[in-house]
């Protein structure tokens, strides 16, 4: 991979398209679990590669290609949720497509739970509880990646864990209306 | 309970379920984007062959300038009466800004207009309709997306020349445009740097054309889960983006540019815009607020809401909707005064933009005791009347100890629209009244 980002970076554009190939997936996977619509998943992908292209000259190090990219689809996913965030929070709230978890343990009201509940965390908290959930990231490589303080990282996975985890166990009771108290 | 590692397990399962192959669609959009854009070069080459080439240009327009000086000078100093000699170029000597290089100087976009901009419907070829329009502007990107479509209906790069004109070269080719298509739009900001007017110089992209001159408001919510404009700063009548006063409850919601419009004089500010709900804040208490809303125990606002419905006052305060809710403007007064929960005012009819519309003011009786969970001990609390429905942001609207609130009703035709003038300070309330009632008599229901 070291040889491609180098090709890259100096404008190789066949370099960058296996690249893309070679991260698009996983990128695209970690933009729709953040945002959770596909849409918006799209718009960031699209978004950090064309900034990755255009950027990838000023990257330093080639070894550090991967947190860098991940660095940038993260930024992207805040600016899409920012943009967006109407539609996610209130109407374009689509059920992101996928297989069922393989060992069934997620139940319907699991995942009905989890996914109101991931709705009102920051994009940041969702980002840091992806990041450490699903790429298995260690919170101190987290807030590198995020370029974010380690306590920073740690807060914000210490408050999403605490909101879906008081969703899942709150499950079965009656679910309260959203909005304020005028 | 849920032990850790239970939930993490889950939580592990939970995120396993979605997508994990990136669309083609998206590859594809981004090698083409890539053959045609450059990339940002190191501070060797691609800085100094374009500073050669400006100091070159440069040179030119020195010599130019020069050039019509020391004719200004001869002339003044041969006492001629044509000494009005025009620096403006003749169009015969500027290059058309889509077929040749310009000789003017550019830069990034300046940190003024970066920023995310809506503006109104308008009639664009070969482009999607919208009933509102976005444009983003980045230090080196122009973006007008759609917002139900993944691709960029207009993306190109983007610089300004000589200040005031923003330069703009096609990255995609919908609408007909061609890559490499060159735009050029003549800036300027209001005062306040909240309203952007575009005019157009040049452009080879015809749907461009159609799509970027006008104005536009900028998006400054400090909430972030909504997209409103934020401190307008200056007087003006505005439109709402997203509120839906007569979408019935089983609508389909979209942006609406203009459902609601709304006179305010300089110093209000738009603090939310949903389809259930669109709020006014003055600015100094819009000031005080944060990215999810004023302080606790700090509102001063006039809400707008959709649907009103009647809630039974229950122990934890959800407020569930009362089966019998009425729907009329009459029923849900009728259902306020008798509250026992609350007193009201004796109701008073206006109109607002031709709407048969009703106001009562409500405090909370003496006698209720009664509380909610979230409200401080001792304090009483009334809930009154929900709003929406579950396809879209939900509200309760309560009072809260010496709370006072007036409601307006308004029959928009058909259904009800609520407004709702509530300061959490009492020795506020009258002084917010007495601003809020002219705004909201400058309302108008599209």
């Amino acid at each position: 991979m070291r040889d491609l980002v180098i090709g890259a970076q100096n404008g190789d554009r066949e370099a960058f398209a296996a690249l893309v190939h070679m991260t698009s997936d996983r990128m695209y996977a970690l933009a729709a679990r953040i945002l959770r619509d596909n849409v918006l998943a799209e718009d960031a992908l699209q978004g950090a590669l064309i900034t990755v292209w255009r950027q990838l000259p000023t990257l330093r190090d080639p070894d550090r290609f991967e947190a860098w990219v991940r660095r940038v689809l993260v930024n992207a996913c805040y600016a899409e949720a920012r943009r967006r965030r109407a539609w996610a929070a209130n109407v374009r709230v689509l059920p992101v497509d996928g297989p069922a978890a393989p060992d069934g343990i997620v139940s319907i009201d699991d995942r009905d739970a989890l996914d109101r509940a991931f709705r009102r965390l920051t994009v940041e908290q969702r980002a840091v509880f992806v990041l450490h959930h699903h790429v298995g990231l260690p919170l101190v490589e987290i807030a590198e990646t995020l370029g974010i303080p380690a306590g920073t990282a740690r807060s914000r996975l210490h408050y999403a864990t605490r909101v879906l985890r008081a969703a899942v166990e709150a499950d079965a009771a009656p679910v309260a209306k959203e909005g304020r108290t005028a | 309970m849920t032990s850790e590692r239970d939930f993490d397990r889950l939580a592990r399962a939970w995120l396993e379920q979605g997508p994990d192959e990136a669309p083609d669609r998206v590859i594809a959009a981004v090698l083409q984007a890539a053959d045609t854009l450059p990339q940002v070069r190191r501070r060797v080459a691609w800085p100094t062959r374009r500073h050669v080439q400006m100091n070159r240009l440069l040179l030119f327009a020195g010599a130019a300038v020069l050039l019509v000086a020391v004719i200004g000078g001869g002339a003044l100093i041969g006492g001629s009466k044509n000494v009005a000699v025009s620096v403006t170029p003749s169009p015969t000597t500027v290059p058309s800004p889509s077929t040749a290089p310009s000789a003017a100087v550019t830069a990034p976009v300046p940190s003024a207009i970066q920023s995310t901009w809506v503006g109104a419907p308008r009639s664009i070829p070969g482009l999607l309709a919208s009933a509102r329009y976005r444009l983003e502007l980045t230090p080196d990107t122009f973006r007008f997306p759609f917002d139900d479509v993944v691709q960029n209906q207009l993306l190109a790069s983007a610089s300004t020349e000589d200040g005031d004109v923003l330069r703009l070269s096609s990255i995609s080719t919908p609408g007909g445009c061609q890559v490499g298509d060159v735009g050029t739009y003549r800036w300027s900001l209001s005062p306040s740097g909240r309203k952007l007017t575009l005019t157009v110089v040049n452009d080879a992209c015809a749907a461009r054309r159609a799509a970027v001159p006008g104005d536009w408001q900028r998006v400054a919510c400090k909430n972030t889960d909504s997209a409103c404009f934020g401190d307008l700063v200056e007087a003006g009548t505005y439109p709402s983006q997203y509120y839906a006063p007569r979408l019935p409850a089983d609508g389909s919601w979209q942006p609406d540019w203009g459902a609601l419009t709304y006179t305010v004089p300089a110093g209000w500010a738009n603090s939310a815009d949903w389809p259930n709900s669109f709020v006014l804040t003055p600015s100094d208490d819009y000031a005080k607020e944060g990215p999810t809303g004023p302080p606790d125990g700090s509102v001063h606002e006039i809400s707008a809401f959709r649907l009103p419905v009647a809630v039974s006052q229950d122990a934890a305060c959800v407020g569930p909707t009362l089966p019998s809710s009425p729907t009329s403007v009459a029923g849900l007064i009728g259902y306020v005064q008798g509250l026992k929960s609350v007193v009201a005012s004796a109701p008073t009819s206006i109109a607002i933009d031709g709407h048969p519309a009703t106001w009562i003011d409500v405090t909370i009786a003496p006698t209720w005791k009664a509380s909610c969970p979230d409200v401080a001990i001792g304090e009483p609390a009334a809930l009154l009347l929900g709003s929406g429905d579950a396809s879209a942001d939900q509200h309760i609207i309560g009072l809260v100890g010496s709370e006072k609130v007036r409601l307006v009703f308004v029959d928009v035709g058909g259904q009800v629209a609520l407004v709702v003038i509530d300061s959490s300070d009492p020795a506020r309330f009258d002084d917010l009244v007495a601003q809020a009632m002219p705004i909201i008599g400058s309302f108008t229901f599209k």
